[in-house]
């Protein structure tokens, strides 16, 4: 299930926030307002009462500082030091000089005191007109003056009352403030949540949710086009499922289909391999023994025809495997020049040998460059293209041209043309072309043979390697076959790849030692019995796996040669065995070559992974059972071996 | 003045001493309130010993009675024996004299020659003078008007305390300063805010009547201190112990000077300090 996302702030969240920002904002206005205007107010009531007080005194004092009577004086000053934030009252005279101080404790500085002056005057007589000095009673004569100490510390206690009075109650408006906008919020936002919840369900694919609360107004709609929706969904769900359903059934159907016909083609191939290694096996065994001119002419056409049969199952074989999609890439980095001249060289001969000429142009171009690729598959593509192109060319030549063009510093853009002087294809069958099973048409297949499956084959190929094999032909004026990939490269070689190469046969190289073959089938043990005695190793024949292991804990053997498919125990069971006996005595392994009519890779690693050491697929050629043993029964070894 | 005074007075009793010291001692006894000051006064004339005197407890016993205030001395009237007032209103003196009392008394208070020589010392160009007298006075109208020195003096009569105000305010304008005698009745406690708040703002500064008026606010004042009244005391007891009668009523005569150094230098008077105004005066201390 896919989680949900959090975008930012909920629509709940955010309609606390617009319900509550505004009156926040609103309250801290009027409390900052309201508790500056009382901080003002205290503070001028402070002052009122300073000046008051001041006042006060002053007029009452007038006796004290004409009499310089400092009792009087400190008697006013101390009825009102029992004001309690006053902290010291000071007489001065006309003249400005100290008549008295009154205060607590010692008199110094009062950073903290607000001082309120006022002047002492003489007061003129009530009965005025009875005076003669009356003329000052209009302006009265100052005679002194009364300072005030006030503390301050009133006004700032006053002021934290103030303040906490203010915000106690901004305190429980906010509050409320907040419970009201949680709940207004609540009463929005969980509809929608609801919904949401709704909505949500259907993303998740449960389209049989509907929505049933009790919502009113616009809300009301929308749970009801929720519900719609939902209902078109469902059906639409549900047509969707069945499609897929026969979809389903369809494809398990086309994979069954294609999954018998792989297995059809493997059992067919294993079918058609097993007799067929009997035929070629024996040929090549006729074509040894003496025979008039005649009878040695039929037994090369028998040869070739088995070849070519052999040609037409591997190509089977190919494309059972592309089809089923078991046909795997090895990508290496490896030199291509030499792969290109290799493939040149093998059909040189064929060439030659029908006075036609084939070249390979640009190979300066590849010097020192490595590229990365599969090089089997590449050599099949090419050893199909240039076979074809030898096979329909009948004058003229083929040129194999090599051009290349740098990408970046590391990818390098190969084109290889293999161009014929051929008989050319019609624009309108070169679409056809690259299809299986496919040829120009059946009298091409009668003329030059195959079943149409190379160039199926070598474009699937190309395109697994990651490029394109195209054609470009005129009907009598030659075919140019171009396969264009895209490499990882690097210049400088840091260590020879062996390329696989055809190596030099060792027809008539003899081999040594001592050989255990291992075949149920009779016509094949009399075959590869009959091969391997005349490349000189002396053989012992074993019908089945568990024949096989008495025979090795008896003797020596310098290699074993094993069926896989055998009755009693088969050659994978025998390997694993023999490679566990091995184990147990200490013994070095014996080197265990299979042979098997399934060609198939999954077969390769399954013997591998059994514990043998090569494979060898029937029908096999005498070079190949050469090849395949050599390494194992030369002098060297049959003389240091068992 | 007050000086030579004293000076004179203490030859005086040098000249009778040897005469004193081989006479009997004199059997007084005192009539006083009981309080601090009667303590004070019969611890001083025990002390001084000149006279010799007995204290006696009974006033039967006693050649001679001394009475403090003007209640004790109503009292030790009805005793009839030979009697001194000491610090006695000088009307209460003249009323018992009346009634054939064989008594005299130190007047309460000083004489107004007295306070106006201090007076004309601390106002020089001082030319006008208001006396308030009333009925319980130290001073009579008389006196005002016998007064024959440089001042212009103007008896105010004051029947009464309610009188004062108003007597004040139509009178003060016309005099440089105020002269207050010793009057219990007009010019205790209760009134002396009255007077001196109406005289100052009218500008016009109060001399007298004694030390707690100067005190209060008066500008200053001779007055008739504790010591004062027991060297005079000392005198009268002398006389009587010599010559068997009693010395004629009067004033102290060497009175004690109180100034409001406030007050004084508010209205400029010539006056620096207590000293120099006591030399001005040529009163002892």
């Amino acid at each position: 299930m896919k989680e949900t996302v959090k975008k930012g702030a909920g629509i709940r969240k955010q309609l606390q926030l617009l319900g509550l920002i505004p009156a926040l904002i609103m309250l801290l206005l009027l409390l900052v307002a309201l508790t500056w205007q009382r901080f003002e107010d205290a503070d001028r009531d402070l002052r009122d009462l300073g000046s008051y007080l001041a006042q006060q005194i002053a007029s009452s004092s007038e006796y004290g500082v004409l009499a310089g009577n400092y009792d009087d004086l400190r008697r006013q000053a101390r009825l009102a030091m029992q004001q309690a934030d006053l902290q010291y009252v000071v007489f001065h005279d006309g003249e400005g000089k100290v008549l008295l101080y009154e205060g607590r404790g010692q008199r110094q500085d009062h950073s903290d005191v607000l001082e309120f002056h006022s002047g002492i005057y003489r007061q003129p007589v009530s009965d005025g007109d009875l005076l003669e000095g009356a003329e000052s009673a209009g302006q009265p004569e100052r005679i002194g003056e009364v300072v005030l100490g006030m503390s301050s510390a009133r006004l700032l206690a006053r002021q934290k009352e103030i303040l906490l009075a203010s915000l106690l109650p901004a305190l429980f408006a906010t509050i409320i403030g907040l419970w009201i906008a949680h709940y207004l919020a609540r009463q929005i936002a969980s509809p929608l949540g609801y919904l949401s919840g709704l909505l949500r369900t259907l993303r998740n694919g449960d389209y049989r949710v509907r929505g049933r609360s009790h919502l009113r107004g616009e809300l009301a709609e929308l749970q009801d086009d929720i519900n719609e929706l939902a209902t078109s969904l469902e059906g639409a769900h549900r047509e969707q499922q069945s499609a897929i359903d026969k979809l389903r059934h369809a494809h398990r159907q086309a994979q069954s289909a294609s999954q018998a016909k792989s297995d059809f083609l493997a059992m067919m191939s294993h079918e058609l391999r097993t007799p067929m290694n009997g035929v070629l096996g024996m040929l090549q065994l006729l074509e040894e023994t003496p025979q008039s001119e005649e009878q040695h002419e039929y037994t090369l056409a028998a040869l070739e025809s088995t070849g070519h049969l052999l040609d037409v199952i591997n190509d089977i074989l190919d494309f059972s495997r592309i089809e089923a999609g078991r046909m795997d890439l090895d990508p290496v980095f490896f030199e291509l020049l030499p792969l290109l001249e290799n493939c040149v060289a093998t059909f040189r001969y064929m060439a030659e040998s029908k006075g036609l000429y084939l070249r390979l142009e640009n190979a300066g171009e590849l010097v020192g460059k490595m590229v990365r690729s599969d090089p089997t598959r590449l050599r099949q593509v090419l050893n199909n293209l240039i076979s074809n192109a030898v096979k329909f060319t009948q004058e003229g030549g083929v040129v194999l041209r090599i051009t290349t063009a740098q990408v970046r510093d590391d990818w390098l853009d190969l084109t290889l043309a293999v161009r014929d002087t051929g008989i050319g294809i019609p624009q309108h069958r070169q679409s056809d072309l690259f299809k299986a099973f496919s040829q120009i048409d059946s009298s091409t297949s009668r003329r030059f043979g195959g079943t149409g499956l190379g160039l199926a084959i070598a474009r699937r190929l190309s395109e697994m390697l990651g490029g394109t094999l195209t054609v470009s032909s005129d009907e009598g004026g030659g075919s140019t076959f171009t396969l264009s990939l895209r490499l990882l490269y690097r210049s400088q070689a840091p260590a020879p790849l062996a390329v696989p190469a055809e190596e030099e046969d060792r027809v008539g190289g003899l081999l040594f030692g001592l050989v255990l073959l291992v075949e149920d089938n009779d016509v094949n043990l009399l075959v590869a019995r009959r091969l391997l005695e005349h490349m000189g190793v002396t053989v012992v024949t074993a019908t089945n796996g568990r024949e096989a292991l008495e025979k090795v804990r008896q003797r020596d053997f310098d290699c074993i040669l094993m069926d896989v498919q055998m009755p009693v125990m088969d050659g994978l069971e025998a390997t694993r065995e023999l490679r566990q006996w091995e184990r147990e005595r200490g013994r070095a392994p014996i080197p265990v070559v299979a042979l098997t009519a399934n060609a198939m890779d999954e077969e390769r690693d399954r013997c591998m992974v059994a514990g043998m050491n090569a494979h060898l697929a029937k029908p096999f050629r005498r070079q190949q059972l050469t090849r395949v043993l050599s390494p194992y029964l030369t002098p060297e070894h049959a003389q240091h071996g068992r | 003045m007050k000086r030579q005074g004293r000076l004179i007075l203490l030859l005086w009793l040098a000249w009778l001493a040897p005469s004193l010291c081989a006479q009997t001692p004199l059997p007084v006894h005192v009539f006083a309130e009981d309080g601090p000051f009667r303590d004070s006064f019969m611890q001083a004339l025990d002390v001084a010993a000149i006279p010799p005197i007995t204290q006696v407890a009974d006033p039967k016993q006693a050649e001679l009675l001394i009475a403090i205030g003007d209640q004790a001395f109503r009292r030790a009237q009805k005793l009839h024996k030979p009697l001194l007032g000491v610090y006695v209103s000088r009307s209460e003196v003249t009323l018992a004299q009346r009634k054939r009392c064989q008594c005299e008394g130190i007047w309460a208070g000083v004489a107004l020659h007295d306070q106006l020589a201090m007076l004309e010392i601390m106002m020089p160009l001082a030319r006008r003078v208001g006396v308030i007298v009333g009925p319980q006075s130290a001073w009579t109208p008389g006196m005002v008007q016998d007064y024959q020195g440089r001042l212009g003096l103007t008896a105010l009569p004051v029947s009464s305390v309610d009188e004062l105000g108003d007597r004040l305010r139509e009178s003060l304008a016309r005099f440089d300063a105020l002269l207050l005698p010793v009057d219990g009745q007009l010019f205790g406690p209760g009134t002396a805010k009255l007077v001196l708040l109406t005289s100052y703002r009218l500008r016009r500064p109060v001399f007298g009547p004694d030390r707690a008026y100067v005190q209060a606010g008066s500008a200053a004042s001779l007055y008739a201190s504790g010591s004062d009244l027991v060297a005079e005391t000392l005198v009268h007891l002398q006389f009587f112990h010599s010559s068997k009668r009693l010395r004629r009523s009067g004033f102290v005569h060497t009175p004690t000077v109180a100034v409001n150094e406030h007050v004084a230098s508010s209205f400029d008077m010539v006056f620096h300090d207590i000293d120099s105004l006591r030399e001005a005066l040529e009163v002892t201390p």
